[in-house]
């Protein structure tokens, strides 16, 4: 570096203290000189003082007893991350293959059809409703206990139902189940 | 292939047997009292009916095989009879009598849900009705 040229890179060097002596005396000849490197070298030093002060506010800050063990806490404690595609894709396969099979191939609870299909009912009772619940459609047969006679016995004693609700009440006005 | 086709139509069970619990309930009207232990039941009764109270009185199992009939006792001297006719599929055919004081009342024929229920009610009891929970599984 000579006296009219300014050589940044020789300028950081000789602030680092990395230049040899004899290239160190030429540049700090260079800087007594020249107010543009001068202003450059206390910029270097106004922003390395800076770092350095709070670097040594950090390390007061700093509590060194236990360090070892409170960073492997961290880490204990940190959940592992699961952003590995290789896993994540063959793991989805194999959920989708779960929800095809398991449907065709498990215990089934069906709630297509009723809880009950009521195929046939006979008996002595005055009245009798199949009712379905609406959600779940579980079946409720209703009777009324009330003993018919011998001649009205002799009507229809059978009743056939599938899965409808259906009812068979010989004598209108009786008590049944109170509905909503 | 054969994972996926076994959903499919399955033959007539002879060699099975089946356990059925029957829950013995008094519905009634006044004072409001839910059983815990019908805490499912009564969801789905209170769909259907606006009784209060449902206590659970008591509650039998049985197991069967096919043809084979148990009994149930249920109050004031009725019986009820369970019958496994057969099973075919997911649902169990059940011939199911209660009588009351030997004499017949009421016959029906099922064929209910593996792991499903039926409620018969109807008989009056200390001013309120008896219902009759009965649920299989095989």
């Amino acid at each position: 570096m000579n006296k009219s040229k300014c050589d940044p890179i020789l300028l950081s060097q000789f602030f680092d203290h990395e230049l040899e002596p004899e290239e160190y005396d030429r540049v700090s000849e260079h800087v007594r000189d020249c107010l543009s490197c001068r202003k450059s070298l206390l910029d270097n030093q106004s922003l390395s003082g800076f770092f350095r002060a709070g670097l040594g506010k950090t390390v007061a800050r700093t509590r060194f007893d236990n360090l070892e063990e409170r960073v492997l806490s961290q880490v204990r404690n940190r959940k592992p991350q699961i952003g590995n595609w290789k896993f994540l894709i063959p793991a989805a396969a194999m959920v989708a293959i779960l929800f095809l099979v398991f449907p065709l191939t498990g215990p089934r609870v069906s709630v297509s059809g009723p809880s009950a299909i009521v195929e046939s009912l006979t008996g002595d009772t005055s009245s009798v409703m199949i009712l379905e619940t609406p959600e779940s459609r579980q079946t409720i047969i209703w009777f009324n206990e009330t003993l018919i006679s011998e001649d009205e016995k002799n009507e229809v004693q059978e009743t056939d139902h599938t899965s409808i609700i259906g009812c068979s009440d010989r004598r209108a006005g009786r008590a049944g189940p109170v509905r909503t | 292939m054969a994972v996926l086709t076994g959903g499919l139509a399955e033959p007539v069970r002879s060699e099975h047997k089946i356990n059925i619990v029957i829950k013995t309930v008094l519905a009634s009207q006044g004072d409001k009292f839910a059983d815990p232990r019908l805490s499912d039941l009564i969801r789905e009764l209170e769909s259907v009916f606006k009784y209060s109270s449902y206590r659970l009185l008591s509650r039998n199992s049985m197991n069967l095989r096919m043809k084979e009939t148990g009994t149930a006792l249920l109050p004031e001297d009725r019986v009820l009879k369970i019958t496994l006719l057969k099973i075919k599929g997911d649902r169990a055919s059940l011939r199911l009598e209660i009588s009351k004081k030997n004499r017949q009342i009421f016959q029906t024929v099922i064929q209910l849900l593996n792991k499903g229920a039926i409620t018969v009610g109807g008989p009056k009891y200390k001013g309120g009705y008896l219902l009759f929970n009965i649920s299989n599984s095989f």
